[in-house]
């Protein structure tokens, strides 16, 4: 019988944390102690701000070390590092950094004529790793040691030998270098990724009109890393790293809490779970964002803490839209347990958006998290940087252990069941919220479509919407009935049949779905996503009857653009038009007036009250 | 220049035979070693050996290599005032 020799496990890599926020995460660990770690980026991807980080955190550890400036003087370098408050100058001075000048000399030319080798450096880290005790060195950066750049040969050789007495003297090292694009070769001289026993590449892409930082791990000889690309940016403090794996979530003891809503409550066992993700899915009008109000209120009655970020309206007409419903706000907001933060997500990178909400949570320590909707996000980001940002909220959340409740508006028709996989997988909870008409009115559902690791019902409850919020009670089958927003009423009165309806909204999602609303009723609908569009429109040989138009509108808002329309002569000027929008402030509707809109509904609305309105201009008196 | 170093001993042949050609009154050769003068090698910011620093009055040029092309140290030289001896 033949034995199998044994094999010995290679000894765990012994590591230094970096204390770059989520590097250690992605590295498990931070770099490789006595080895060599590779930065590499375009110029403008926070090499040195990284490196700078490394140095800042390993000298704070009691792990002396050498920075070698190239590229910039030490001055300047030593400045970058204090203004991102990593106290550099501080540790000069406690001996803990020593920095050396190893650019090159402007006092006079430099001329390279035949062979040579690197000792003059090497001799110089030897003697401070004497004197100094370092333990550690980041060089900032090979590009500008090798240039001009050496014949390929003598520049490998003369790496090597860097890279060796590095090794050679125990030394911890960080050296940056240049990339000449985001992907391909790694480096502008190609030799340096060889030698260095991991690779880190940061990224700043320009992805669709934003700029995308990254870092990727792309080699880490003898440790497990976290593999592909992560989101990163650069903040005041420096560069920070969203891990997408959220696998420092706390242990979870299964607690529930209540929803908000007795009658979901009933639908799921008893309520939510403790540090779960919950996406609230439907059409516009659905009531998604009365739900995502009646579960913040409901928190902070309870004595929580709850952080309600509005993506969708400003602040006063979101809480004025809840009061509208009888969900004050004002006495919880001004207790301290609830905190409502609107904004427009296209005003900053979703990196920055991230940042901020980390800050959020660091600082408010909110137990809810509430997102209203991430829907907005996804318009104001590719789909790639919104996967990326999905991925990094679900774990900031999980790292902090928040119970979150995000909602997501689907288009009228489509199966709000399907989605991209990874919001489905991210999410512990899905509710699905949904109307159909019947007759002349809406018939509300809300229904379970996940409920990770708790029984629920799987069949739809009644939704209702009125004062108080949102009521969910179990509803009676009823044979033959048809679910879903697609569903065609039998016997509904068309009420604009034959009504040419311009519909002039920027966001396809919320235009499809009031499209599929007005068809429901019999309406024509010629769609505009923005004023030229509307405009041409309007002038062709088929003019709308009715105008439906949102006054926020890339380029030209719909203001400017109602005043174009009323300044045409004949019947065209005079075609009615009513402002569909979510500003609804005093000042808003007396500006929309003005300009020569003849109705204003505020968003959202039910698909029937605008109809309703539609009906009334087209069969009032033209101007 | 290094130690134990085939580029730094051949710069230091190339140079001392060129300077045969110079009155050696004029000119003064300082030969350092970084592996025992660091200190001087870092304030002279020498990243590469052998490295000759020519220092004619306030002017200063930087050489790096083995100098089997010395036309390089006879132009800066030149520049300086300096030719070789008749």
């Amino acid at each position: 019988m033949t034995t199998l020799p044994t094999t010995t496990r290679p000894p765990a890599v012994a590591k230094i944390p970096t204390g770059v926020p989520g590097f250690d995460s992605i590295s498990y660990g931070g770099i490789p102690k006595g080895r060599s770690t590779l930065v590499v980026g375009r110029a403008g991807t926070g090499k040195t701000i990284f490196a700078l980080q490394i140095a800042s955190n390993m000298a704070k550890l009691g792990v002396k070390t050498v920075l070698v400036a190239v590229e910039e003087t030490p001055e300047d370098l030593v400045m970058t590092g204090d203004t991102l408050g990593l106290g550099l100058s501080e540790a000069i001075q406690n001996g803990s950094l020593r920095v050396t000048d190893a650019s090159r000399p402007m006092d006079g030319p430099m001329v390279v004529t035949g062979d040579y080798d690197i000792s003059g450096l090497t001799h110089r880290i030897e003697a401070i790793v004497k004197q100094t005790g370092a333990q550690a060195i980041v060089l900032d950066s090979a590009t500008a040691l090798f240039s001009p750049r050496p014949p390929q040969e003598l520049l490998r050789s003369l790496f090597f030998q860097l890279i060796h007495h590095f090794k050679k003297l125990d030394l911890t090292s960080v050296v940056l270098a240049e990339a000449a694009q985001d992907y391909g070769q790694l480096t502008t001289l190609g030799v340096e990724d060889y030698v260095c026993d991991v690779v880190v590449i940061l990224r700043n892409i320009i992805d669709g009109e934003r700029r995308r930082r990254s870092i990727e791990i792309n080699k880490y000889r003898r440790s497990a890393h976290y593999k592909g690309e992560y989101p990163c940016t650069i903040t005041a403090n420096g560069l920070t790293i969203f891990p997408l794996d959220a696998k420092d979530r706390p242990d979870s003891d299964q607690e529930r809490y209540p929803s908000g809503l007795p009658g979901l409550d009933g639908m799921i066992e008893g309520g939510l779970f403790r540090d779960s993700i919950v996406i609230v899915r439907g059409p516009t009008g659905s009531g998604k964002t009365t739900l995502a109000g009646v579960y913040a209120r409901s928190g902070a009655e309870r004595g929580e803490r709850v952080a309600y970020y509005g993506f969708e309206e400003p602040k006063p007409i979101l809480l004025r839209n809840f009061a509208a419903l009888g969900l004050p706000t004002n006495e919880l907001i001004a207790s301290g347990n609830l905190v409502v933060q609107c904004r427009y997500p296209e005003a900053m990178g979703l990196e920055d958006l991230l940042v901020s909400l980390r800050m959020g949570l660091e600082e408010f320590k909110p137990s809810l998290v509430v997102l209203d909707s991430i829907s907005s996000i996804e318009h104001s980001s590719s789909e790639k940087g919104f996967r990326q940002f999905m991925v990094g909220l679900a774990s900031l959340l999980r790292e902090h252990g928040r119970s979150a409740l995000l909602t997501q508006t689907v288009m009228g028709g489509e199966n709000p069941g399907h989605t991209a996989p990874y919001l489905s997988t991210l999410a512990d909870t899905i509710l699905i919220l949904d109307y159909s008409i019947e007759k002349y009115d809406l018939s509300r559902t809300m229904r379970v479509l996940k409920m990770r690791g708790s029984a629920h019902v799987t069949h739809p409850y009644r939704l209702a919407i009125g004062q108080g919020g949102l009521q969910v009670e179990p509803q009676a089958f009823k044979p033959g009935a048809v679910e879903g927003s697609q569903a065609r009423p039998v016997d509904r009165a068309r009420k604009l049949e034959n009504v040419r309806v311009l519909l002039v909204e920027d966001f396809s999602d919320a235009r499809e779905a009031i499209k599929l609303a007005l068809q429901r009723d019999g309406a024509q609908v010629v769609e505009a996503a923005n004023a030229a569009e509307a405009f041409a429109v309007v002038q062709s040989p088929t003019p709308p009857d009715v105008i439906v138009c949102d006054i926020g509108l890339p380029d030209e808002d719909g203001i400017s653009l109602v005043k174009r329309i009323r300044a045409l002569p004949g019947s065209l000027g005079r075609i009615p038009t009513a402002a569909l929008t979510a500003w609804g402030l005093d000042e808003d509707r007396a500006r929309a007036a003005d300009a020569g809109f003849d109705a204003y509904v505020i968003k959202p609305t039910d698909p029937s009250n605008l109809a309703g309105v539609i009906d009334r201009l087209r069969q009032g008196p033209k101007r | 220049m290094a130690p134990r170093s085939a580029a730094s001993l051949r710069a230091q042949r190339n140079l001392e035979t060129l300077l045969t050609e110079y009155d050696g009154a004029r000119v003064t050769l300082v030969v350092r070693d970084v592996a025992t003068d660091a200190l001087q090698a870092e304030t002279d910011r020498v990243v590469f050996t052998p490295t000759l620093i020519v220092r004619i009055g306030d002017a200063v040029a930087r050489i790096v290599g083995d100098l089997v092309d010395v036309s390089a140290i006879t132009n800066v030289l030149a520049m300086g005032g300096l030719e070789k001896k008749e």
